[in-house]
């Protein structure tokens, strides 16, 4: 009978440890899939617009070419930069003031620093291209004689 | 009096070929109910295959132009965490950015199909000739999908609980028949050893 008593209290003892639970924290799991790379790569040859005050140059309307090296449709925008003494608008040139415009496959559309649709869907063959060119309007009068250096910004944004 | 005529060059030195990948740029996040598991670690890969260095500034964002049919904007864009949000990368160098995504286990959080975006945006090179004259920048599209049903943590450790609890009481009792049984067949058999013998 004590054989059976202790025996018991083994099999209770085991049974009350047991229950161990993991803690419960109040947040919840996420896992990600991930299935595309982005990459857009230009080819251009280079272009030095050297103009006098209130002239523009322009290169060719196909000078350069936007291409979708990745792995996912992205759509473009373009969009331009102040320089150092210079500022940029989309229409009117003026004191310190220069225009730059893209050739959109049409038309010569203006754009400055913000966002300016190149493109709406680029698809990832490698093949398919979006033919640009560039024109500036340099500004009417200058408060300076030094060389601008202007920033061109593509975004490419997942579809 | 003759004015001598000022001549400024806006130059535009571009190189040919200029760019950098970013991988993935469109994530399908899936929630799963596993709330054992707080936190979850994830990568973004920048191949800077150029000849000079790189940097690039991340921020997640919204937008109500660019999302898709179908989703929301993500609630709060604080449950992404960029471990470094503005790298540097060397030339011909793959560099990864760890990120972690954090919702809050809430019953308003469920049943949601979110989607937000991180901005990869470059501000130095990736150029050949050491001008940042041409960049690219990169919109990241990352969709969240949280579960149908919000199951509360309670009722949750008692589901799992309950099960465990059946099991257990199963074998207490059938560790106690056993146990009785061979203790009264031991306890018959000293007795007839004691009939045979006394």
């Amino acid at each position: 009978m004590k054989k059976l008593i202790i025996a018991i209290c083994i099999v209770l003892s085991i049974a009350v440890m047991s229950p161990i639970q993991a803690d419960l924290t109040d947040t919840i799991t996420v896992t990600l899939q991930p299935n595309a790379t982005a990459s857009i790569t230009c080819n251009q040859s280079t272009w030095d617009p050297a103009s006098n005050l209130g002239e523009h140059d322009q290169t060719s309307t196909a000078w350069g070419n936007l291409s979708n090296d990745g792995e996912v449709n992205v759509s473009v925008t373009i969009k331009g930069s102040n320089t150092t003494d210079w500022y940029i608008h989309d229409t009117t040139t003026g004191h310190d003031q220069f225009v730059m415009r893209f050739y959109n496959g049409a038309t010569w559309e203006g754009f400055d620093y913000d966002e300016e649709t190149f493109t709406t869907d680029l698809p990832p063959t490698g093949v398919d291209y979006k033919h640009f060119g560039l024109n500036v309007s340099m500004p009417i009068t200058s408060s300076t004689n030094d060389n601008q250096i202007v920033t061109i910004t593509f975004t490419a944004t997942a579809l | 009096m003759r004015w001598r005529l000022i001549i400024v060059s806006l130059i535009l030195l571009m190189p040919t070929a200029s760019a950098w990948s970013i991988d993935p740029a469109k994530w399908t996040i899936n929630m799963l109910e596993e709330p054992e598991i707080t936190t979850k670690h994830l990568v973004i890969r920048v191949d800077n295959c150029h000849n000079t260095t790189l940097t690039v500034i991340f921020t997640p964002f919204n937008d109500a132009e660019l999302i898709d049919d179908g989703y929301t904007p993500l609630p709060n864009l604080s449950w992404v965490e960029i471990e470094e949000q503005q790298v540097t990368i060397p030339p011909h160098t793959k560099y990864e950015i760890p990120v972690t995504i954090e919702v809050e286990n809430t019953t308003e959080n469920y049943n949601k199909t979110w989607q937000f975006f991180i901005y990869a945006d470059q501000i130095a090179g990736g150029e050949t000739d050491g001008e940042t004259t041409l960049q690219f920048d990169y919109n990241l599209r990352w969709n969240i999908i949280t579960p149908k049903t919000h199951i509360q943590l309670a009722e949750k450790s008692k589901e799992t609980s309950f099960p465990l609890w059946v099991a257990i009481i199963i074998l207490i009792t059938v560790s106690a028949i056993s146990v009785a049984i061979i203790a009264k067949k031991r306890i018959k058999v000293e007795k007839d050893e004691e009939d045979i013998f006394g």
